[in-house]
């Protein structure tokens, strides 16, 4: 999909009127961002947004993302246990420690 | 305190608190155009106008009412609290610099030599291929042979400049990035200035909402201001006598709407001086 985010008042109103003339290319708009369908017409109405209003306009291709084909099984499994700790104040760094979960450092230092 | 209008020639065409030039054929925008001291054609004796005074002076000009009502309210030295942190933030949004974050070049330059990478993977396969077919064949291999290693040249030359356009890209992202940081902080200023200015607005027309009722009552037509929500409803015209009514002008109001009997009918209701075209 395509993700529309806009930078001023202008390329945000702009974007609105965008969503609601074409809802069926909208998949769904979040205030000052939207979500656009990944066809030659949502690319359309990015692009047409871009020329208008240049810098103001950030478009993103976005896809859905399959955790077991893209996440390490560790870093599932770590973000299962932390979500189910005892202690909410605990950060996960904390929680991490001693345990075989991976440390935030590394998480950060390795992409997808 | 009235005012004296004379023609270029310097002969007096009316004077007083209310002076009616209907019969001297001149029309409104010479005469404000005169108060403000920028005409030739004619000149009008009265005190300078005031930075309120352009938005008041002609009822039915089409000035939106509340613009009317707000700029009375000024006039009257209104100045609401919200007034402070409106300045701050219009300050602050004109301090803001934002950088330009068009990654437009990059793009292209990325997309173009991924094509090219493409196009000499398959030149460089149909080159082996037909090397390969001709040593099959037994024939002669050396042409076969250069255009293969001419096309791994060149792929290999496409290859550089693609992993050169990449890094070109990713770092021209990560100032986009960085930029569009700014441009975060420019749209939250943009929205809280916006917000205090209607804020401000609103209480400007809280502030005059009860002489503004008495002046509706005063003039001609009938004329609302309401704040939830913030609008004035009925006669535009109504309204913006109303408006010049409370508001404080000592320049002389320039009146086109025939809502009078004369001039002077004017300048008592309206409580200024009245020029009537």
């Amino acid at each position: 999909m395509l993700l529309v985010a806009t930078y001023s008042r202008e390329a945000r109103t702009s974007l609105r009127n965008v969503c609601r003339s074409h809802e069926a290319a909208t998949v769904r708009q979040f205030g000052r961002a939207a979500l656009l369908a990944d066809t030659e017409f949502g690319a359309f109405l990015a692009l047409r947004l871009r020329e208008k209003h240049g810098g103001d306009v950030q478009i993103e291709r976005t896809r859905p993302l399959n955790e077991y084909e893209s996440v390490p099984e560790p870093v599932r499994e770590a973000a299962t246990a932390y979500a189910a700790r005892e202690q909410p104040s605990t950060p996960y760094a904390k929680f991490a420690a001693g345990t075989d979960h991976p440390e935030p450092a590394a998480m950060r230092g390795r992409e997808l | 305190m009235g005012v004296a209008v004379r023609d270029g020639g310097g002969r007096l065409l009316g004077d007083g608190r209310a002076v009616d030039l209907r019969a001297a054929g001149v029309d409104a925008e010479t005469i404000r155009a005169a108060i403000r001291g920028s005409s030739t054609r004619v000149t009008v004796d009265c005190p300078t106008p005031s930075r309120w005074w352009g938005r008041l002076c002609s009822p039915g000009d089409g000035t939106d009412a509340l613009d009317r009502v707000v700029a009375a309210a000024r006039s009257r030295g209104h100045r609401p609290a919200v007034e402070r942190e409106l300045a701050a933030a219009e300050r602050a949004l004109r301090e803001l610099s934002v950088e330009s974050v068009d990654t437009d070049a990059t793009r292209r330059r990325l997309a173009d030599a991924g094509t090219e990478v493409e196009r000499l993977r398959e030149e460089v396969a149909t080159a082996r291929g037909r090397l390969q077919s001709r040593r099959e064949l037994g024939a002669d291999t050396t042409e076969a042979e250069a255009a293969l290693g001419e096309a791994t040249r060149r792929l290999s030359e496409a290859e550089t400049e693609l992993v050169a356009a990449r890094q070109a890209h990713e770092e021209a992202q990560r100032r986009a990035r960085e930029a569009r940081e700014a441009r975060e902080r420019r749209l939250r200023l943009q929205d809280r200035v916006a917000n205090r200015r209607r804020d401000a607005r609103r209480a400007l027309a809280t502030r005059v909402r009860e002489p503004f009722d008495d002046a509706v009552d005063a003039v001609p037509g009938e004329a609302t201001l309401s704040t939830e929500p913030l609008e004035v409803a009925g006669c535009e015209v109504t309204a913006a006598l109303a408006a010049i009514r409370i508001a404080h002008l000592d320049a002389p109001v320039v009146d086109a709407t025939d809502r009078f009997a004369g001039a002077s009918a004017a300048a008592s209701a309206l409580d200024v001086p009245v020029i009537r075209v």
